[in-house]
This record gives structure tokens, C-alpha cells and sequence, in this order.
């Protein structure tokens, strides 16, 4: 597709992002404020649920309006206008850090860096297009969800308030067009993420849930603010793509200055041994790993869902948590110059993959294996990235975003219909009195565990297909060549684990016989019969918001995975005459990089059927093990391995672990700082310890002034007699400055007959010295630092230069005391090699020939009058 | 417009007299009356922000003021205000009248006394901040203390007297130390000019020997490290804040201890430029370790007062940092930062006054859900918290970035990446003691039953939080409005300092200024002892005493001192434009001589 490298400025596309602010400004506190100027009626009706939930879904319906005609206008132009490759609203300056470095002298000689300008602007291209529509649109979905299952809550307005703030920051994020914005948006969903997940703040643990949530993704954050500081030392800059303004200054950004040739800007080996590349792209990859709970930081997500299911759905599952993934593709020219930095990605995905999918085996709490099954997927998305298939990534996110949005808002209507029940053990058998959960449902595990057609399925096989590729990964020296086929192997028994622990929540949620308690099957009676589709409208325990919401995601987990459908498959309908393009791939080609060099069809159809097996094997299994309560084939297999199944339930003990190493030992030094450095050592010892000898010191004093007299004659006689010596003593020290400098360009070698001169200083106690010159042993000249000017000596109070005869380095000097008394001197000069001279000369002075008498005068030196 | 800074000192220093004119019991009329002034004060300073020219320095020339004091000691009363202050004095001018606001129902007792003290501790306070002359500004650096002394020890908690005397003390010892050291820099001008003066530029020309210029240094900044307060001289602070009333409490945070950080800018490094260079590793690595110390052990403080205290220790590390780097984005940032900790911090000590007011008890177990009874407090809790923590967005934020962005490429710091690696692991460990305290007070289910009635903040506790909330915002988002403001002095300030370490360190390199050798060079008395050189004929200069004419030299000759790595990477010397700022008139030809 032709794609015009053209950028349109904008102001309007920044809608996008002020719509849901607004929303959350209105809800949050204008509209109270406003209404506490009006009458009680009036006041009401503003103040009522209604107005909080349109003003919410108008705002967020607005901004995904915006985006998809931004998005339409990338695509197809507007008009006769050709399609731009970006829309960029230019907002304003917000840290004006250039301005202040301009003119400032550099200490060293190093080129400062160029001077970095982190602006407010907002950038629509292809890759934050499809971000902000699947953000916006999912967001606005769920807000509608959130209308029917938020309903009772008496915090209904805080909750929209907080989710339009959330979906602002989140929009942020996406369009941002450097990397100090981004991190506003990438911090700021986090604290909404941490207000959202402490939502029902009263009980503790949720509180405690979003303090870890936060804290954990300030530790990833750590990282990224320094890979930003990195690059924005080595690049000079953190805007992402260069951009032409109007009036024809280019800028520069990081992806322009990468792909075109600057890589050589970032070093190819720092102090840690590592390339500029490998280390910027994994102190931003660990950002990556907070935010999106990769290993090692993944263990805030599991307990993010503490807060209410819209909330794990559009935070926890579809927009917050591929943020990593989406900043990885957004930075995809400087990952791909780290090879060993993408196989670090794709390992660490690979690993998460696998190992959040084992904990999912075990868990028995609803939303946690939906949970750890977003953990495992998402693994699956930085394996994408981290092979270099980077829109197979983002496809995978972006199919991933409507299949767990799906499973989740399920989740969260079989929780309402539960009575806030969570613990599968206790559901069973909810698929008739719950069917459009359970279609939808059932249409997101397929997705999910990657069965054909649905949206899973041509996600992950494009994943899994270009790990076992492995050509980005495998440029480094470092990377073994079997590396890819373990990275695919992981994947594949992950995607196993997938299919096995979704199938087996499924069956264990829907089929089988109700477990529930009493008091609630007595609700859960099926929805009236009046038709085959009539459950659609007569589902008596969803409202009727959250059922319409599930329909249309289910529909999207069944089919949005035909805009991105493998290369084999598009061969297949070509051959049977349907010419169908990869819409996704296509519509991301120009704004990510994306790796050549894939490997022959017949291994990728080969590839892809063991997918599918595995993935019917999976389900299989699940069947065998879960179709009836209690489960004996299951119960089986923890009986054969029950410690481990254990250390499984008990998800590795990886929270202990951390406990262990990291947060008991700082608390640790936190409590010796306080208690023994501030209290003790500090504060005691040295503080009062001072307070202590000083007290000390002043009563020895007291005893000094005890009024006997002979006592303070002694001590007088004592002082009287040190000042004697003082006086008498001479503790002349003559310094010598030997070497020309700045201040004294007057003095040094002359560098025509390499005379050496000298500079002295005096000590300006009443002393006469004695120079003696020529090292003859006699002394030379007297000098009274009083009186003016001598010959070869200038004297001007303490300071005192000398000129040494040819030859000579040695000068001794004697220093009198009005006693008499004398010390003795000897400087050396230790001239080597011509020094530095600054075009001074030292003019002979006639009185003083003998040195330099046959020296031709310089043409200068008869300029200066004598006195 | 002309006396602008002097009316802005006189005013609160002369309104307490007005206290006494009205009456002892109507206490509503003397609080009303403080308040208008400081209003007043806080409207007169906000003309400042009034576009001016700048004069040489960098200085507002509009409002400059100069007169002779004590003409035979060189003292003048000189006040002016640059980019630098300019918002410190108008941060002091708004949180004076925030503070006596908030202590309308909190004092009770000697009103009068009370409001006084406030209004004269301002006007310490901003001739500190506006003096040029050090004798001025020694005079008001000491009047500061006594206000706030006497704060802490009439109006403060329990143990108050403790607290204050060490306050007192500890302030004392480091001003001791400054008051000899600038009566020796202005017993130096006399020796070189021969005649006193404690002018401040007059001072700063001063080029002293290393070992003069570091002892000078030590001295003015253990002083103002002091005040920051650095570690490990911090002790004072948790001690004073616990104590202290709530509003003696903002004042502390917000505006004290921003004079030791203003004074470490202004005068320790702008006095001694080369000693804080080679200072400035030392001072970063203290900040550091202030950083994370204060962070640390603000997270096992019970009391919250307490914990925002030390969490000052932490920030003003930012601060410190920042300084000490001596890059333009870092100082810039370590400018911003001082208003942002006087603005957040000042506000969080407010809030804490607030339950404390209703409660008497600041200690976090006595707390614990809060967010439900009192919401509006809680709001505006969390905002202040997130501007501490730094969350882009929030002031907090811009300040550590550009302290962070800055240091991180400071060619003054060692390893500098390294530093900021570990100060930025302060900003992990802000999130975990902040949140935690926030979790603590506010979260959970309302256990203690006296939290059950708590009343919400007040209108007039609204009105004080909604200035410091509104700046929160608006430096967060616009932070290119206060530093278009400071760009220039920042960047003169940097220029200096560059140029002048660029010089002794030639001076160093060329072994001129080797501290054993040369202990007793003053260099004004050498340049004139050059002067009479030429006079008499002995030494005559080429070029007529300009800077240095020629280009540097390929190879500077080699250092007799062991110079360490830094200096090795130093630019050579004879950078054009960079001559030595000679306190006498360069020397001209020698042909002008008789």
C-alpha cells in the first residue's frame, strides 16, 4: 500500500484523549461543584446515576469516534487528501529543557548531546491508530457493562470518574509521540489502575493489593525513566518519529534516527560491558515487565483483582497490561539493533507464558486463572516482539484485548449471578440458567485456547510460527541456534496448559451439577423458554447492559481474527479464488520493522496442525478430568504428586520468595537506619555525645577561672612566653611557583636562552631574607619585603619575583627574624623540557646584564619606558 | 516599583507593631489584621513576576536597591532578586498567609505573640532570600532563627523545648562557622583592594588559594547543610517538626529549608566555585544517601508528622543532587524542586494539621479509614501525595526529572549515572512509604470509633489547600512558565561556575596553585606585584592585558600534582573569553608606564 510519508498537523485528533478527561472532570467534580448553585431539583437530576453514566459513555464514545475517522483517514485519505502517515496534534511545549542548556560552556570537551525538547503532542499513526480504537472502543463497552454490574454501588460516580481518568491516561500512553509523555500515561494508569483495584478500599487486602500493584510498577518505572535518560543522553532526543513541521525544520526522533543510519549514536560498548542498544532496551523492557507482569514483576496481577471485574477486564486484561508490548513495537528499530535484547524479550515472554499457564492449572478463584491466563498470554505478545514478529504481537494483543475482555466481563456476570461468589468449586451447571454467558464464554475459550477460527487461533499460530522461525533472535553471537525451537516448545506446551485450564474452568463454571450454597441456587432458575433465542433478552441475572456488552465481544473473540489470517491460510483462499490480504499486517507495515525470512509453508502447516492438536488435546483432557464434581481423574494426579501440586497452588511460593530476598532485607536496613543510625549513632553518639564534651570542655574552663591568682599568672606567663617564641622563631616557608599559569605569564623559562625566572612568595611576617642566586654559597641579594624594587627582584608587598641566572635552578633562601633567629630554604626549580610559554617576554634589565648580555633585543622590548 | 523588595521587608517587619493596637481580647480582629498584611505582602510581591530587564548579573535591575550602611566596614544594604529567588520570595510571601490561616483555630493562646512571630520570621525570611550583601544577609539568615524559635518552643507540642533548643543549636553552630568565614572573605577584599566590603559580587571576584577557597567552602556549606538538612546533620528536623504547631511546621519545610539550599546555590557555590567543584562528588554522594536514608526511614515512622518530616530529608536529597551536578537542566531542576517541596511538602504538613486539629494525635494506628468519613480530605490528600511521590502530571514530577535528566549528564559528577541510578531508586522508595502511610490512614475498615464523626475539611481549610492543589497542577503541566523565568540566572550561574573551574583548574594543571606550595598566593597581590614588574621594566606583556590572546597550546605541559580523573578530561588552557576575572583593572601596556 502506498503510504505517503507525509505528517498532517492536527490540533482535533487530541479529542481523543480530552474527551474521556473532560468525562472525568465533569463526573469527578464540575458537575457537583456546578450543582451546588442550583435548586434542589435541578440539582438532583444532574447529580443522578443517569448523568453520570452518559456523561461517562459520551465521553469515551466520543473519543472512540474521533479515533476510528483518524483511523479511516490513515487508511483512505479523506476526500481527494492521500492518506498521511501520521496525525499529530501539537499541544505545547512542556518541558522546555533545551532552553535552558543553550550557552552553557561545556567543563569537558565532549559534544553535548542535542538538546532535548519534550513536547505535549499527541501522534495518530498506524500502530497508536489501532491502539486508540481498540482502546476507546473496548473502554466504551466496557463502560456499558459497568452500567449494569456497577449499578448498586453507592461509589458509582467515583467508579466513571476514575475509569474515564483511566482511559485518558491510557489514550496518552498510545498517542504520545515521546517517551516522557508516554510515561505520564504509563504512570498515570497505573494510579488509576491502584485507585480502581483499591476501589472498595474499606476492606484492607484490597487496599493492599493496589499499594503492590503500584510499588511494583514503580520499580519497572524505575527502569524506563532510565532508558529514557539514556537515550536522551546518547540520542538527544525521546520523540519517537522525526517529524517535518510546516515551516520545514525537521526534528529528529529515535525511530528516525535508528533507522536511518544513527545507530552509531548509541555506543556499541558501555561501561557494563554491554551496547548502548542491549542496555537502553532492557532498562525500558523492565518498565515493560512491570507494567505488563512479566517475570520477574508480574506478581502484582494476580492480586489487581481485587477490584471490580470491569475493572480486571479493561485494566487487567485488555488495555493497561499490553502497554510493555505496545511501547516495545512502538520502539521496534531500537530493539531490533539488540539481538540479544530481543531473545532476553522473547524468553522472559516465553517463560511467562509457561509459567503463569502452570499456576493456571491449579487455581480454583474465577478471575485469578483469568489472571494468570492474561499473564500467560501476554507472555505470548513479548515472545512475538522479542522473535521480531512485532505485528504478530500486536495482533495478538489486539485479538487478546476482545477475547479476555469477553472472558472476563463472563466472569463478572457469573460473579453477580454467584452473589459475589468467586471459588469455581462452588458454581457447576450455570450454562442453563446463565446461557448467554456461557455462548460467550464458550466462543472466548476456543478463542483463547487457540481453536480454528476463532480469534486465538491465528494470533498465537503466527506467534509460535515465527519463535520457531527464530530469525531475529538468532543474529546474536550469544543466541544458540536451537534457541528458537525451545522458545516454539514452550509456547506449545503453554498453549497445552492454556487449553487444559480453560477448558477445565469452563466445564467446572457451566457443566456438572450446581455446587452453589442453598441460598443462592435458589435463584439461579433458568430464563423463560419462549423461542430458540429467546435467553437473549430474558436472562433474568444479567441486566440487560452487560448482556448486549457480552454479545457483541463474543462475536468479536469468534471473529476478529480473520483481519489478520496467516500467509498459508490467505495461500489456500487464493487458491480458490479469494483473494484476501492480511489486513493487520498490512495496515502495521509501515510502522514497525518486520524480519524476512521465514521458513517453508509445508513446515508451517505443519506447525500450525500441532497447534490445534495440542490445543484439542488440552480441551480433551479438561474434559476427561473435569466433566463431573468431584473430579477423580484430577484428584488422581495431585494424589501422585502432591508436593508439587502444592508449590503449584501456591503459585511457586514466588510472593514468599520476594518476601525473603528483597522485602524483609530492605525492610531490614530501613529499621538499622532508623533505629540505630538516626537514633543511636547519630543522634546519641554525635549529637548529644557533642552537647556531652562540650559541657565537659566548659568545666574544665570554669576551673581555669577559679579567681587564684597565681593560677592566671601562670598561664599568662605560659602565653607570653609562646608568643616570644612565636616571634623570634621565623616559620617562613617561601613558596615557589615554578611554572608559567594564567596569573603569572610573566614569569618561567624564557624560551629564547632558558633562563630560568621565578616567581616567590613571601610570607608577610616581618622577616629579611637573603637569596642567594647562583648557588655560589654566598648570599646575593637582601630583600626587604618592604622596601620596593631590587635588581632581578621585584618586590611588591609579599609577593616577590625573582629571575634566576641562566642555568640556574637552585635558589636558597634565608629568612631573618627581628631576633636574629634564621631559617634556611632550598628550592629547586624543576623545569623539564620547554614549557609553555605564553608570548611574554621578560625584558633585560640593564642593571643586570650579566645573564642575557648577549642577546639580541626583541623587537618589542624597546616599547616600554624605564623609569 | 524602585523599593519594591524594601517594602516587601518592611512590611510584615513593622506591622506587628499594629498587633499591639488592637485590643487583647479581639482575637478575630488580630488575626484578620496579620492576614490582610500578608495578603498584602503576597499581592505587592506577586509585581515581581512584571517583565524587567535584567542587569549584569542577571538581577531584576528594575528592583535593585543599593545603599551605604556602614561605609567604613564596606557594609551596604543591597537587595536584589533574579531568577533564582524571585520564586522562593513569592513561595514565602503565599504560605505566610496559608499558615496564618491555618492556625486560626489551632492558637489560641498569646495570639498576638503568635501572629507576630509569623510575620517576622517572613520578613527574615525574605531579606534572606533578597540580600546581596553578606553582611545584610548574615543578619537576616540569624533573625530568622528567632521566630521560629520561639514557635516551636511557646506554640509546640510536648517536648518542645528539646526540640527547640536543638533546632537552635544546630542552626547556630553552622552560622557560627559562616560568620567567620565572611569576615575573613571580607577582611580578603581588604587585603586585595584595601578596603572592606561584603559585597556579594564584590566577593565573588575574590580568587583565593585552593586550600583557603575549600576551608571557606566547608564552612559555608556545613552551615547550610545544616539547614537543608543533609545527612547526617538532619536530626534536628524530625525532632522540630513533631514539635512544632502545624503552621510553624510548613513555614519550616517550605521556606527554612530552602535557605540552606538557596545559600548552597547562591553562595557556597557561587562564592567558591572551584572548592564546590571539587566538593560537588562528596555533597551528590551525601544527597544520595540522603535519599534513600530519608526514604527508608520515613517508611518505619508511626508518627505522620514524623514521616513527612523525614521525607523532606529525602527530597531536599533531590535538591542537593541537583546542585551539586552544576548542569542547567539539574539546577534548573533543583529550583523547581525547592518550590515544588515548599508547595507539597508545605501542604502535607497542613493536612496532617488538620486531623491532628480534630483528632490530637498524629500517630497511624489511631487511624485507618478515613477515605470514608472524611472524602474531601482524603482527595486532597491524595493529590498532595502523588505531587510528593512525583507522579508525572504533578510538580513533583517535573522537579525530579529534570534534577534526574540533568545530574544524569553533569560533567561535574563522577559516575554520575550510577548517582542517579541510586536517587532514582528514591523515587521507587517515595511510592512504598508514602502510599503505605496513605494506605494506613486512610484505607481499611473504620476501626477506632473516634474516627466515626470526623468532620470533613472546612471551607476555611479549603481555602488554604486550594493555592498549594491549584500549583500543584499547574507546575506540573506548565513548568516552562517558572523556568523561562530562571533560564537566564541559571544559565549565568552555570556559565560562571563552568568558567571559573575551567580557570583554577588551569591554574592546578599548570602546578601554579598547588595547595602546598602556594598557601599564602593571594592572586591580587601577585597580579599587581606583576603590575609594578612592568613598571619598572622587568616584565613586559606582549599584548595590552587582555584575556589571553592565544589559542591553547597542543599539549599542556604535565600536572605535578597528582590531578585526578576529572581534570584530566578538563578542556586546556586558554579558552577564549575565559580570562581571569582580576579583581584590579588588567595591567595595561607597559609603554603607559612613567
Amino acid at each position: 500500500m502506498e503510504v505517503m510519508e507525509r505528517i498532517v498537523l492536527n490540533p482535533y485528533v487530541a479529542w481523543i484523549a480530552a474527551f474521556p478527561l473532560l468525562g472525568a472532570i465533569l463526573n469527578g467534580f464540575l458537575l457537583s461543584w456546578i450543582g451546588k448553585l442550583l435548586p434542589r431539583r435541578t440539582r438532583e437530576n444532574l447529580l443522578s446515576r443517569s448523568t453520570v453514566h452518559m456523561v461517562a459513555l459520551m465521553s469515551v464514545g466520543a473519543s472512540f469516534v474521533v479515533a476510528a475517522l483518524t483511523a479511516i483517514y490513515l487508511w483512505k485519505g479523506w476526500g481527494d487528501v492521500p492518506p498521511p502517515q501520521a496525525v499529530v496534534a501539537r499541544l505545547w511545549n512542556w518541558l522546555p529543557l533545551a532552553d535552558l542548556a543553550r550557552g552553557v560552556p561545556s567543563l569537558h570537551d565532549t559534544v553535548k548531546s542535542a538538546e532535548v525538547y519534550v513536547p505535549v503532542n499527541l501522534m495518530v499513526d498506524r500502530l497508536s491508530a489501532m491502539m486508540a480504537v481498540m482502546v476507546s472502543g473496548v473502554s466504551f463497552l466496557i463502560h456499558v457493562y459497568s452500567m449494569g454490574y456497577m449499578g448498586h454501588d453507592k461509589s458509582y460516580r467515583r467508579f466513571f470518574t476514575y475509569l474515564n481518568l483511566f482511559v485518558f491516561f491510557m489514550l496518552i500512553l498510545v498517542l504520545a509521540d515521546n517517551l516522557v509523555l508516554m510515561f505520564v500515561g504509563w504512570e498515570g494508569v497505573g494510579l488509576c489502575s491502584y485507585l480502581l483495584i483499591g476501589f472498595w478500599f474499606d476492606k484492607e487486602a484490597n487496599a493492599h493489593a493496589g499499594k503492590k500493584a503500584f510499588i511494583v510498577n514503580r520499580i519497572g518505572d524505575f527502569g524506563f525513566l532510565l532508558g529514557i535518560f539514556f537515550l536522551a543522553s546518547w540520542l538527544g532526543t525521546v520523540r519517537f518519529q522525526g517529524i517535518t513541521l510546516p515551516n520545514g525544520t525537521t526534528l529528529d526522533g529515535i525511530n528516525t534516527i535508528l533507522a536511518g543510519g544513527g545507530a552509531g549514536l548509541l555506543p556499541a560498548r558501555t561501561a557494563l560491558g554491554v551496547s548502548g542498544a542491549f542496555l537502553v532496551s532492557m532498562l525500558l523492557f523492565v518498565g515493560a515487565t512491570g507494567k505488563s507482569a512479566q517475570i520477574p514483576l508480574y506478581v502484582w496481577l494476580p492480586d489487581a483483582m481485587a477490584g471490580p471485574t470491569p475493572v480486571s477486564a479493561l485494566i487487567h486484561a485488555a488495555t493497561m497490561v499490553t502497554a510493555g508490548v505496545y511501547m516495545i513495537a512502538r520502539l521496534s528499530p531500537l530493539f531490533s539493533l539488540s539481538p540479544t535484547a530481543m531473545a532476553v524479550v522473547a524468553t522472559v515472554g516465553a517463560g511467562t507464558a509457561l509459567f503463569a499457564a502452570t499456576i493456571g492449572l491449579t487455581q480454583f478463584d474465577i478471575k485469578k486463572v483469568l489472571a494468570y491466563s492474561t499473564i500467560s498470554q501476554l507472555g505470548y505478545m513479548f515472545l512475538a516482539v522479542g522473535v521480531g514478529a512485532f505485528s504478530a504481537g500486536m495482533f495478538h494483543l489486539f485479538t487478546h484485548a476482545f477475547f479476555k475482555a469477553c472472558l472476563f466481563l463472563c466472569a463478572g456476570a457469573v460473579i453477580h449471578a454467584m452473589h459475589e461468589r468467586q471459588d469455581i468449586r462452588e458454581m457447576g451447571g450455570l450454562r442453563k440458567s446463565l446461557p448467554v454467558v456461557h455462548w460467550t464464554f464458550l466462543a472466548s475459550t476456543l478463542a483463547i485456547a487457540g481453536f480454528p477460527p476463532f480469534a486465538g487461533f491465528f494470533s498465537k499460530d503466527e506467534i509460535l510460527w515465527t519463535a520457531f522461525a527464530g530469525s531475529a533472535i538468532t543474529r546474536s553471537a550469544l543466541v544458540p541456534s536451537w534457541w528458537p525451537t525451545l522458545l516454539w516448545a514452550m509456547g506449545m506446551v503453554a498453549a497445552a496448559c492454556t487449553a487444559f485450564y480453560m477448558f477445565r474452568l469452563y466445564f467446572l463454571t457451566f457443566w456438572g451439577e450446581s455446587r452453589a450454597p442453598e441460598e443462592v441456587r435458589e435463584h439461579l432458575h433458568p430464563p423463560e423458554r419462549k423461542g430458540a433465542l429467546s435467553f437473549l433478552w430474558t436472562d433474568p441475572h444479567t441486566p440487560v447492559s452487560m448482556r448486549l456488552v457480552l454479545m457483541v465481544l463474543g462475536t468479536f473473540a469468534a471473529l476478529i481474527g480473520f483481519v489478520g489470517m496467516p500467509a498459508l491460510v490467505l495461500h489456500g483462499l487464493g487458491k480458490i479464488g479469494l483473494h484476501v490480504p492480511n489486513v493487520f499486517e498490512r495496515w502495521l507495515e509501515p510502522a514497525v520493522v518486520a524480519f524476512a525470512g521465514h521458513g517453508s509453508t509445508a513446515m508451517e502447516g505443519a506447525l500450525m496442525f500441532a497447534s490445534v492438536l495440542v490445543a484439542f488435546a488440552g480441551a480433551y483432557l479438561a474434559w476427561t478430568f473435569y466433566r463431573s464434581w468431584p473430579p477423580q481423574p484430577a484428584q488422581a494426579v495431585i494424589a501422585a504428586t502432591p508436593r508439587l501440586y502444592k508449590l503449584v497452588l501456591d503459585k511457586w511460593r514466588i510472593d514468599e520468595l520476594y518476601g525473603w530476598i528483597i522485602v524483609r532485607p530492605v525492610r531490614l536496613v530501613a529499621f538499622a537506619c532508623y533505629e540505630f543510625v538516626d537514633r543511636v549513632l547519630i543522634d546519641t553518639i554525635l549529637v548529644t555525645g557533642t552537647a556531652y564534651v562540650a559541657r565537659g570542655v566548659g568545666g574544665l574552663f570554669r576551673k581555669l577561672q577559679g579567681g587564684v591568682i597565681h593560677r592566671y599568672a601562670a598561664v599568662m606567663a605560659l602565653g607570653v612566653a609562646g608568643v616570644l617564641w612565636f616571634v623570634a622563631q621565623p616559620y617562613a616557608t617561601v613558596p615557589l611557583l615554578e611554572r608559567p599559569v594564567r596569573f603569572l605569564r610573566y614569569v618561567g623559562q624564557d624560551p629564547r636562552t632558558g633562563a630560568a625566572r621565578m616567581a616567590l612568595v613571601l610570607p608577610d611576617a616581618p622577616y629579611v631574607y637573603e637569596l642567594d642566586l647562583d648557588s655560589d654559597g654566598t648570599m646575593d641579594v637582601d630583600v626587604d619585603p618592604r622596601a620596593p624594587v631590587y635588581d632581578r627582584t621585584v618586590v611588591h608587598g609579599d609577593v616577590f619575583l625573582v629571575c634566576l641566572p641562566e642555568g640556574q635552578n637552585i635558589l636558597t633562601v634565608v629568612a631573618r627574624s627581628g631576633f636574629n633567629m634564621t631559617k634556611k630554604l632550598v628550592l629547586t626549580m624543576d623545569i623539564v623540557g620547554p614549557v609553555d610559554c605564553r608570548p611574554w617576554t621578560v625584558r633585560e634589565d640593564p642593571r643586570f646584564s650579566r645573564t642575557v648580555a648577549a642577546e639580541a633585543p626583541r623587537p618589542g622590548s624597546g616599547q616600554g619606558g624605564q623609569p | 516599583m524602585r523599593h519594591l523588595l524594601t517594602l516587601l521587608i518592611a512590611i510584615p517587619a513593622l506591622a506587628p507593631l499594629g498587633l499591639w493596637l488592637v485590643p487583647r481580647r479581639l482575637v478575630r480582629a488580630q488575626q484578620a489584621y496579620a492576614l490582610v498584611v500578608s495578603v498584602l505582602v503576597f499581592g505587592i510581591s506577586l509585581l515581581l513576576l512584571k517583565q524587567s530587564p535584567l542587569d549584569a548579573h542577571g538581577f531584576l535591575a528594575r528592583f535593585n536597591e543599593r545603599a551605604d550602611w556602614v561605609p567604613s566596614a564596606g557594609i551596604a544594604y543591597s537587595v536584589g532578586v533574579d531568577g533564582i529567588s524571585i520564586f522562593l520570595v513569592l513561595l514565602t510571601t503565599l504560605l505566610t498567609p496559608i499558615a496564618i490561616l491555618s492556625s486560626v483555630q489551632a492558637v489560641t493562646d498569646r495570639v498576638r505573640e503568635y501572629l507576630a512571630s509569623f510575620l517576622l520570621l517572613e520578613a527574615a525570611m525574605l531579606g534572606a532570600f533578597v540580600a546581596l550583601d553578606m553582611f545584610l544577609f548574615f543578619l537576616f539568615w540569624e533573625a530568622m532563627l528567632v521566630p521560629m524559635f520561639v514557635i516551636i518552643g511557646v506554640w509546640g507540642g510536648p517536648r518542645r523545648v528539646y526540640a527547640a533548643v536543638k533546632f537552635f543549636l544546630f542552626t547556630m553552630v553552622g552560622s557560627a562557622l559562616m560568620l567567620v568565614a565572611i569576615l575573613y572573605l571580607a577582611w580578603q577584599h581588604a587585603v586585595v583592594h584595601g578596603f572592606w566590603s561584603f559585597d556579594y559580587f564584590a566577593l565573588r571576584d575574590l580568587l583565593l588559594p585552593y586550600r583557603t577557597e575549600m576551608l571557606l567552602f566547608a564552612a559555608f556549606t556545613l552551615s547550610f547543610a545544616i539547614k537543608v538538612p543533609m545527612f547526617p546533620l538532619h536530626t534536628w528536623l524530625p525532632d522540630a517538626h513533631v514539635e512544632a504547631p502545624t503552621a510553624g511546621s510548613v513555614i519550616l519545610a517550605a521556606i527554612l529549608l530552602k535557605m540552606g539550599t538557596y545559600g548552597f546555590l547562591r553562595f557556597s557555590m557561587g562564592l567558591f566555585p572551584y572548592a564546590s567543584f571539587r566538593a560537588g562528588p562528596t555533597i551528590a554522594v551525601l544527597a544520595v544517601v540522603g535519599i534513600l536514608y530519608g526514604a527508608l526511614v520515613a517508611w518505619k515512622q508511626t508518627d505522620v508528622k514524623k514521616l513527612v518530616a523525614y521525607s523532606s530529608v529525602s527530597h531536599l536529597g533531590f535538591v542537593m543532587l541537583g546542585l551539586a551536578a552544576a548542569e542547567p537542566r539539574a539546577m534548573a531542576g533543583a529550583i523547581l524542586q525547592m518550590i515544588n517541596h515548599g508547595i507539597s511538602t508545605g501542604a502535607l504538613f497542613l493536612l496532617v494539621g488538620v486531623i491532628y486539629e480534630r483528632r490530637h494525635t498524629r500517630r497511624m494506628e489511631e487511624f485507618g479509614g478515613l477515605a470514608s468519613v472524611m472524602p474531601m480530605y482524603a482527595a486532597l490528600f491524595l493529590v498532595v501525595t502523588l505531587s510528593s511521590i512525583g507522579l508525572p502530571g504533578t510538580n513533583g514530577f517535573v522537579g525530579e526529572f529534570y534534577v534526574l535528566l540533568g545530574s544524569f549528564q553533569s560533567e561535574v559528577l563522577p559516575r554520575a549515572h550510577w548517582l542517579v541510578m541510586a536517587a532514582a531508586l528514591g523515587v521507587v522508595l517515595g511510592a512504598v512509604y508514602m502510599l503505605g502511610m496513605y494506605l494506613k490512614v486512610f484505607f481499611g475498615p473504620v476501626r477506632n470509633p473516634k474516627n466515626e464523626g470526623l468532620r470533613d475539611v472546612t471551607a476555611r481549610e479549603i481555602l488554604c489547600f486550594a493555592p498549594l492543589v491549584l500549583l500543584i497542577f499547574v507546575i506540573g503541566l506548565l513548568p516552562g512558565w517558572l523556568t523561562r523565568r530562571m533560564e537566564s540566572s541559571v544559565r549565568m550561574a552555570c556559565a560562571e561556575y563552568v568558567e571559573r573551574v575551567i580557570e583554577m583548574d588551569d591554574l592546578r594543571r599548570a602546578g601554579g596553585l598547588d595547595e602546598t606550595q602556594s598557601r599564602r598566593l593571594r592572586t591580587g597581590r601577585l597580579s599587581e606585584a606583576i603590575e609594578a614588574g612592568q613598571q619598572i621594566g622587568l616584565i613586559e606583556g606582549e599584548d595590552s592585558g587582555g584575556p589571553a590572546p592565544t589559542p591553547a597550546p597542543a599539549a599542556p605541559p604535565k600536572p605535578i600534582v597528582n590531578i585526578d580523573k576529572i581534570s584530566q578530561g578538563l578542556r586546556p588552557v586558554g579558552v577564549p573569553g575565559a580570562g581571569p576575572p582580576s579583581p584590579t583593572p588588567s595591567p595595561t601596556n607597559a609603554g603607559g608606564a612613567p
